[in-house]
């Protein structure tokens, strides 16, 4: 490997010629993988030859169905291969040499924990098979990233409305893999992975173990969980800081001593440095720090003191914050809905009783087509139902405390929304969702004895868990699929050199860009209509029609290139036109 | 150690007592917040625009206003809790007659009560079974523990007429009722005797405690019923010093009694309409919040829906005289209040036909309304509410107590007719154990509405998908799970314990 490694493209040039050139860079981590292939091959024997084989077995058959998963996932080029092959036989080794290693040495993983490490990987694996295109968000946050540091962080300071901490991780993870898609989403993948193990020890501490092990199985299918474990954004840090804030004042609470204080003032405080509206979150803490001081639960100096290290934390983001709040003002923007929002419940209309539901729909079963979201609200009645059943329940402070940092959040931006309706939508407080599962987990674990019941009670969440994330993946009504990926990768496979792109609306430029590597003229509509050189075609990509002016747009231009061009071909992809004229 | 199976001789699993005074003033905010959320529902309720089809519409109102009117009865009266604390007797001991009526019960559930009685401290205490059921074996029992033994010669007057015979036979100027199940503390006297102090107080009452609530799902929905009532309802009937008396766990001022003239024999609610009597005559009453007896709440649903139908006909017959007695205002509505609860059954019923209405004939009681518009002003409301519960009935009134209240609601109905035809009900004495096996006659109402209810939607599922249809079927579906939950176990062969059987300790 280190042989390799000097000069990959080299080596692969004078073994392979020049042909294999561009996939130079792939051949360290190939040979690696094959490496560590050759290390597990022997400690298998080695098991096999012990009396191990059966264990043998139980590793090798996940790593089996693992690999699929990834080559499924993401064996669409031979970088993808590579990266497929690595991570298997990285996890096949580690799995191989557990078996192998001597008695005294190997560590013995109890039954709970190796169900707990099943599911996340489970969930890794569900998390690779569910894969869709760049989002624009993600586009523009790619784009940025790929700046120098401060050049990044003044194009956010000026222009952006988030906080940093996502943005810098990106920065990172784009030098250390790249702008693929998979690459960029890495980060997400692992905290939204994370989740599964994380939720498990939480519910466990708070709860019991059988809550631990609900809460994990329900978040390794959780729809949400999975929809952003694959954008590259914030919103799966955000549910992973958010879940361990609260674990961590539960411990504070039942009289955790500095790791718990320190555990909770890293958690907030990234929180808040991944999204804003994670102030919320806090500031729900915060209250129950106060009520938990008033009855001297919580010694006050104590509290001020990890309080005032909460506050050293978040103190630079506050310069930061009201720059691009003076940025935006001054742009004419304030803080604005982010153009890009997409599916949303009624586009302007303040929420109410409805975009709660809705909300909550997404927050449990994923994003869905307008008629399945239809359909689920019209069921609301159930909701009655849950209500009832709550009757008496969740008078212990714990639960209170989860309800409580599960709730306040979305009531405040619901409140907030009534000025500035885009704000109430469920990502804003996407903190809300594993606290949501370890509810429902609490619920379904606690609410029955009889272990059968338990167990079926689970099975039938997890089965309609599974039902609303087959069809938030699959269904290609889903308002919130944008297939960019696919729509130009169609226009590139009929498009020519000197060909032009032009799209509307304007913010498509940083995905358009993202996917477009051929060289094509890209303009928005709202510049001007384009005109090709004769013989030469013209794309019109459309997006965003549910939006009046941009369907304006569209059908003006469409017009206007009907009665000059020949019009060749019109395709459709999810949420996406495109028209093809020929001059 | 030695260990026992009588549910009654565990430590009570439930504090009556109230909040502390930081609690009870949140709690009374918690109040306050919600009559401007009442108004607020109903003010957009009550627009002429929202009417649908007429009679729908007036039998949604009639329904919505009825529950209102309970709700802000529940809390106006917990809002007037007060302070509770033991006041001490402070004369010589008194002499009190203790009466523990008995009718056909086995000895067994008898004999450790009339044991408990015999060792009640603070007063000089004479024990008397009265027996309705001219058994020898309970006299034998009475002869072997000491108490007296009092027998009729004619059973007139059922448990009313039981205890008014008594009284002829003794002369306490105190007198202890306890139902023959009900096994009470040592200190049962103390705690309750101080009360007297105040020469206008004519009984005090103390709770009913099913000391068997977790012996299966009826008596646990039932005990969650009871703990509301003599949790926070009590509490605060008690500062409305309306409290009314239930029957067993009393203890009653003789003269009291005598100036009423004895415990009414032609009511199946005799303690009830004893209480608005002495209400009336310018006696007081007193409640104790301690568990101070531990009885048995009904095992089986058959059990439980004899008691229910015993209480609702006589809350319901009781209701003309509470409406024409000379009590003062605040009394005679808490009297209405708790009479016209077994009313609230026609509600359920309502709410039931609205799906099943609209899935056959497309009516609907709303109009020019959306489910936004609706929820919007309903379910503040409704979520405060359940909250209310929740908090002050400290989580004792849970889901399956609902359940069991709603699916019983033909009994509400049943009842208010009997009461207008004027059918008169006997007394049944509530079952102190239960039957094995499944008792689908006791629920065969609820089970015809289920049925109903699960026809209808399917048949609208099959004719329609749209989003109305798919509303009304969830509502059909809301109910059809309450009802349920509420009559599932008489639907099991055994009912289902709660918690693991297993013998209790005691110090020996």
């Amino acid at each position: 490997v280190a042989v390799v490694a000097v000069s990959p493209g080299a080596l692969v040039t004078l073994i392979f010629g020049g042909r294999y050139e561009e996939v130079g860079a792939l051949a360290v981590p190939y040979v690696l993988a094959m490496a560590l292939l050759g290390v597990a091959r022997v400690f298998v024997a080695h098991a096999c030859a012990t009396g191990g084989a059966r264990r043998a077995v139980f590793v090798l058959a996940p790593v089996a169905v693992l690999h699929v998963a990834l080559l499924v996932a993401l064996g669409g080029d031979a970088a993808g291969v590579a990266t497929a092959t690595l991570i298997s036989t990285t996890v096949l080794t580690a799995g191989a040499a557990a078996i192998a290693m001597p008695r005294p040495l190997a560590v013995r993983i109890p039954r709970e924990y190796a169900w707990v490490a099943a599911l996340a990987l489970g969930g890794l694996v569900l998390r690779l098979l569910a894969t869709r295109g760049i989002w624009l968000d993600e586009a523009t946050e790619i784009h940025q990233a790929q700046m120098s540091m401060s050049g990044m962080l003044e194009n956010l300071r000026t222009i952006d409305v988030h906080p940093p901490l996502h943005h810098i991780i990106l920065w990172g993870t784009v030098r250390l893999l790249g702008t693929g898609e998979f690459a960029v989403r890495v980060p997400s993948l692992i905290a939204a992975t994370a989740m599964i193990p994380l939720i498990y020890a939480a519910a466990r501490d708070i709860y019991d173990r059988r809550a631990g092990m609900a809460a994990a199985t329900l978040a390794s299918v959780a729809p949400f969980a999975v929809w952003y474990a694959d954008e590259a954004r914030m919103y799966a840090l955000f549910m992973v800081f958010a879940l361990l804030a609260l674990w961590m004042q539960v411990r504070i609470l039942r009289g955790g001593g500095a790791a718990a204080w320190i555990g909770y003032v890293v958690a907030a405080a990234a929180l808040v440095y991944t999204q804003y509206f994670g102030l919320l979150f806090v500031g729900t803490q915060q209250l129950a720090f106060a009520v938990a001081i008033a009855r001297g639960v919580v010694p006050l100096r104590r509290f001020a003191a990890w309080s005032a290290l909460l506050v050293l934390l978040i103190a630079p983001l506050v310069p930061f914050a009201l720059d691009q709040f003076a940025a935006n003002e001054s742009a004419g923007r304030g803080f604005q809905q982010p153009a890009q929002a997409g599916g949303s419940v009624e586009p302007g209309a303040a929420p109410g009783a409805y975009a709660a539901l809705t909300n909550l729909a997404w927050a449990v079963l994923g994003y869905h087509s307008n008629a399945t979201m239809t359909a689920l609200a019209a069921m609301w009645p159930l909701g009655l139902l849950l209500a009832l059943s709550l009757l008496g329940r969740g008078r212990s402070w714990p639960t209170m405390l989860v309800v409580a940092c599960a709730l306040v959040p979305g009531i405040g931006l619901f409140v907030l929304g009534q000025l500035k309706p885009f704000v109430f939508e469920v990502r804003y407080f996407i903190g809300a969702v594993p606290l949501a599962l370890m509810l429902i987990a609490r619920a379904v674990t606690s609410w029955a004895r009889r272990p059968v019941v338990v167990a079926g009670t689970c099975a039938a969440v997890v089965a309609v868990m599974g039902l609303g994330l087959a069809d938030q993946q699959l269904n290609g009504s889903n308002p919130r699929v944008y297939d960019f990926k696919s729509a130009v990768s169609r226009i590139q496979a009929r498009a020519e050199p000197g060909d032009v792109i032009a799209f509307t609306p304007p913010y498509l430029d940083h995905v358009i860009a993202y996917y477009e590597d051929e060289g094509l003229r890209m303009r928005p509509l709202e510049n001007g209509l384009p005109e090709p050189r004769r013989g030469h075609k013209l794309f019109l990509l459309a997006s965003f029609q549910d939006k009046p002016q941009y369907r304006k747009a569209t059908q003006d231009a469409v017009r206007k290139l009907s009665r000059r061009h020949e019009l060749v071909r019109r395709d459709k992809v999810p949420q996406i036109l495109i028209w093809e004229f020929r001059r | 150690m030695t260990t026992i199976t009588d549910t009654r001789l565990r430590r009570p699993a439930w504090n009556a007592a109230g909040p502390n005074s930081v609690r009870r003033r949140w709690i009374r905010l918690l109040l306050v917040a919600m009559v401007p959320l009442a108004l607020f529902y109903f003010t957009w309720l009550l627009q002429p625009a929202r009417v649908g089809n007429p009679v729908l519409y007036a039998l949604l109102v009639a329904a919505e206003l009825f529950n209102a009117c309970q709700a802000l009865g529940f809390w106006w009266t917990c809002s007037r809790e007060r302070p509770w604390r033991r006041h001490v007797w402070h004369a010589p001991p008194p002499a009190v007659d203790v009466f523990i009526p008995v009718y056909d019960e086995p000895v067994t559930v008898v004999e450790p009560t009339v044991r408990a009685a015999s060792e009640l401290t603070g007063a000089a205490v004479s024990v008397h079974v009265l027996d309705d059921g001219n058994s020898d074996e309970m006299q034998a029992m009475a002869a072997r523990t000491g108490a007296g033994y009092i027998r009729r010669a004619e059973h007139e007057g059922a448990k009313a007429g039981n205890i008014n015979n008594a009284l002829a036979h003794t002369d306490a100027p105190f007198v202890v009722v306890l139902d023959c199940d009900h096994v009470p503390e040592r200190h049962f006297l103390e705690a309750t005797l101080g009360c007297f102090g105040d020469d206008r107080v004519a009984f005090v009452q103390t709770p009913q405690y099913y000391a068997n609530w977790d012996r299966g799902e009826v008596p646990a929905a039932a005990w969650g019923q009871q703990a509301l009532f003599f949790g926070p309802i009590a509490r605060g009937k008690d500062g409305h010093d309306a409290m009314f008396c239930c029957g067993t766990n009393v203890v009653f001022r003789r003269a009291a009694l005598v100036d009423a003239g004895g415990f009414p024999i032609d009511s199946v609610t005799e303690d009830f309409e004893l209480s608005i009597a002495l209400h009336e005559r310018g006696w007081r009453s007193r409640y104790v919040p301690e568990v101070l007896a531990h009885g048995l709440g009904p095992e089986d649903m058959a059990s439980y829906v004899g008691q229910q139908q015993r209480w609702s006909r006589g809350c319901l017959s009781a209701l003309p005289t509470v409406l024409r007695s000379a009590l003062p205002l605040r009394q005679k509505v808490q009297y209405a209040l708790s009479a016209s609860f077994f009313l609230s059954g026609w509600t359920v019923l309502v709410y039931m036909t609205f799906p099943v209405v609209r899935l056959l004939t497309g009516a609907q009681p709303l109009a020019s309304t959306t489910a936004d518009q609706f929820l919007g002003h309903f379910a503040p409301y409704f979520g405060l509410s359940l909250l209310a519960v929740t908090v002050l009935g400290a989580g004792a009134y849970t889901f399956r107590a609902f359940a069991l209240q709603a699916a019983s609601f033909w009994i509400h109905v049943q009842s208010t007719i009997l009461t207008l035809l004027g059918r008169r009900g006997g007394f049944v004495v509530t079952p102190k154990e239960g039957v094995e096996g499944r008792q689908p006659r006791a629920v065969a109402p609820a089970l015809v509405a289920i049925a109903v209810l699960t026809a209808v939607a399917a048949y609208g599922l099959l004719r329609d998908r749209d989003p109305a249809t798919l509303n009304n079927v969830a509502f059909a579906s809301l109910h059809i799970a309450v009802l349920l939950a509420g009559v599932l176990p008489a639907l099991r062969r055994r009912p289902l314990p709660l918690a693991a059987p297993r013998p209790y300790p005691v110090p020996t």
